[in-house]
């Protein structure tokens, strides 16, 4: 799959993307269908699983954000964003057919094609549903190519859950293993299970086959210290879990240095490592 | 021979010359500190002394540059790297460079040049030629290039001139660029014989006897590695005072942060690049707060291990070139090389 880069125009400066539909996940976070200006660029943009884009709001400045549309979805991209900063903020308040810079698609991504024929597991916590979704929904659409599917999913308060539509299908599926949770459930208003993403490995521990399953995870960098306990413990080899890192991405290209680890970028090297490169990186999961 | 001789009173007017066709830029004392700067004659170059508080990065890499002008409504509207190019059928030439230096801006070309090439510095580096002046000898008690092997860059620059007797350079092209700058003003130069090489020779053996080195560098990286705890690391973080100078000053540090300057129509404005310091609080610090190197001892420990480990390991160059410019602009008086020493000692 081959990334569009702006050679035209030097890669430092981005694309004009119009915004053409906005749909509210939560109550903080929004999912962005775009499609560039130039209508050129449109099959051109090809993403793989957990990348990002650089995105800008003119004025404000630009944030590495994940793809949340998984590859098979052509001619628009999908980003949800939380508005947590500046720039989040201000996209927040644009409307439809407004317009935004796109650079990218930048970094690595995680190997699900690669590992054809694997069972694959799926862990993530809160908004690391999102670029985790274009792994999985990825998956799901060759569902085919693929042994057991396992997607365990945990977020803070049944508020805060993302696609809770998309999840409900899922868990009817036969052919996949959805599992749920939150943290909180103080308005009492969610059916399942209650605790942190950990709690929902009991139930899949006998059924999963360590030699045979890749893991790819995506959450916040305390909840990776956990899993990755939990995936340890159930024999998955550290060459077999996949993780995205979070950092601070401001030129997506490996020079401004930000987002540096060791020897690595994320920007560039990443963000997705594996569990064994990530522990001969200092620092990597802070 | 391509290898010509000058004698020390033709250099003021090669340089001056050279003014006529190019822009010249050296080190001048106009800022009261030494500074790189275009200058309109040779007069104004400092000749003998140290080396410039910024270095040759600035050129090509400035602290603050003006990438494109937007819309807020329509985006992209003009782009600043277009418009460079356009602008530069003037070649510029940086007389007087030191080898230090040549060796600190070779690494910026290779990071600059990885993967995605970064336009804007190269466009800028392309058009400019180096020449250099050979140092026979350690240039103050901060520097330490030897240590760095940077005392001896192949590459980098146009010309080269080393003094192989009293008012005499043998000057030395390296390039297609050194060669035709040579041939454009023939009367200034003689042919070099053989015993002008002899000396050179000679001079080259006693410049490698003027030198010693201070650090080892030789397994440095997976020593520094096995000392990521070191109680060394604290005791200096105390004294630093995080003001960032040696970042500034240091010819291999490049990083920067992007930022939009909105005009008062609010509605135009410019994405600039400007240096930034990963000695900066807000460096690794992401939108919703999340700080990754948070505690100013991960932040003081993060540039050495960048420069010593990091560098080496990933361009296959040394991270750090000794010019010891980090030394003399420390306000807190901070020795890079106590620092690696004091850590290396630690058992």
């Amino acid at each position: 799959m081959r990334a569009i880069m702006a050679h035209d125009k030097g890669y430092i400066a981005p694309h004009e993307a119009k915004i053409i539909k906005i749909r509210e996940l939560t109550d903080t976070t929004k999912l962005f269908e775009l499609k560039f200006v130039e209508e050129h660029l449109n099959p051109l943009f090809q993403n793989n699983p957990g990348q990002f884009v650089e995105l800008s709001v003119y004025g404000i400045g630009e944030v590495p954000i994940s793809i949340t549309s998984p590859p098979t979805k052509r001619g628009s991209f999908e980003l949800g964003i939380r508005n947590v900063g500046n720039v989040t903020n201000a996209m927040h308040k644009l409307k439809k057919g407004d317009i935004v810079g796109i650079r990218g698609p930048f970094g690595n991504h995680f190997p699900v094609e690669e590992y054809k024929g694997k069972d694959l597991l799926f862990v993530t916590g809160g908004l690391g549903y999102l670029p985790l979704r274009s792994a999985f929904r990825f998956a799901l659409h060759n569902r085919d190519d693929y042994g057991k599917i396992y997607i365990l999913y945990g977020d803070r308060c049944p508020a805060d859950v993302l696609f809770p539509e998309e999840n409900e299908e899922y868990e009817k599926r036969e052919d996949i293993e959805f599992l749920s949770t939150v943290d909180r459930d103080d308005e009492m208003c969610w059916g399942g299970n209650v605790g942190v993403v950990t709690s929902l490995f009991p139930s899949i521990a006998e059924k999963l086959d360590p030699k045979n399953t890749v893991a790819m995870i995506c959450g916040p960098p305390i909840m990776y210290k956990f899993v990755n306990i939990e995936l340890e413990k159930l024999g998955l080899d550290s060459d077999h879990i996949f993780l995205s890192l979070e950092r601070k991405m401001k030129c997506g290209v490996g020079k401004c240095c930000h987002c540096g680890i060791g020897d690595k970028f994320v920007c560039l090297d990443g963000p997705v490592f594996t569990l064994r490169q990530i522990r001969t990186l200092p620092e990597a999961l802070m | 021979m391509t290898s010509k001789i000058i004698s020390r009173e033709k250099i003021s007017n090669f340089v001056d010359s050279m003014i006529n066709d190019f822009i010249v830029i050296a080190t001048t004392n106009k800022n009261k500190v030494p500074t790189l700067m275009e200058i309109s004659s040779f007069e104004e170059v400092l000749f003998d002394t140290e080396l410039p508080m910024i270095p040759l990065k600035k050129l090509f890499h400035p602290a603050q540059q003006d990438l494109f002008r937007f819309s807020r409504t329509k985006g992209v509207t003009d782009i600043y790297l277009l418009k460079a190019t356009k602008d530069i059928e003037t070649k510029v030439v940086v007389f007087g460079v030191r080898p230090c230096d040549i060796t600190g801006n070779n690494v910026l070309d290779e990071i600059f040049k990885e993967n995605f090439r970064d336009d804007y510095y190269l466009t800028l580096r392309a058009r400019t030629l180096i020449i250099g002046i050979n140092c026979l000898k350690p240039c103050y008690e901060n520097c330490f290039c030897e240590s760095m092997n940077s005392n001896d860059p192949k590459s980098g620059y146009d010309l080269m001139l080393t003094e192989i007797a009293k008012n005499q350079f043998l000057v030395v092209p390296n390039t297609d660029g050194g060669k035709r700058i040579m041939e454009l003003y023939p009367e200034l130069f003689e042919d070099a014989t053989e015993e002008h090489y002899d000396k050179y020779i000679r001079i080259l053996e006693l410049k490698d006897n003027n030198f010693k080195k201070d650090i080892l560098v030789e397994g440095l990286p997976s020593e520094l590695e096995d000392k990521f705890e070191s109680k060394a690391w604290r005791k200096y973080t105390k004294d630093c005072l995080f003001c960032g100078s040696c970042t500034f000053v240091c010819p291999t540090c490049y990083c920067y942060n992007v930022k939009d300057k909105i005009e008062i129509d609010l509605e135009h404005g410019i994405r600039i690049r400007e240096w930034d310091s990963c000695y900066y609080p807000e460096f690794a610090k992401v939108a919703g707060g999340h700080d990754f190197r948070h505690e100013k001892e991960r932040r003081f420990r993060y540039r050495y291990l960048h420069k010593f480990i990091d560098i080496p390991r990933r361009y296959n160059v040394e991270g750090c070139v000794g010019c010891g410019r980090c030394i003399t602009y420390c306000p807190a008086d901070i020795d890079v090389r106590d620092v690696l020493e004091d850590v290396r000692g630690e058992s």
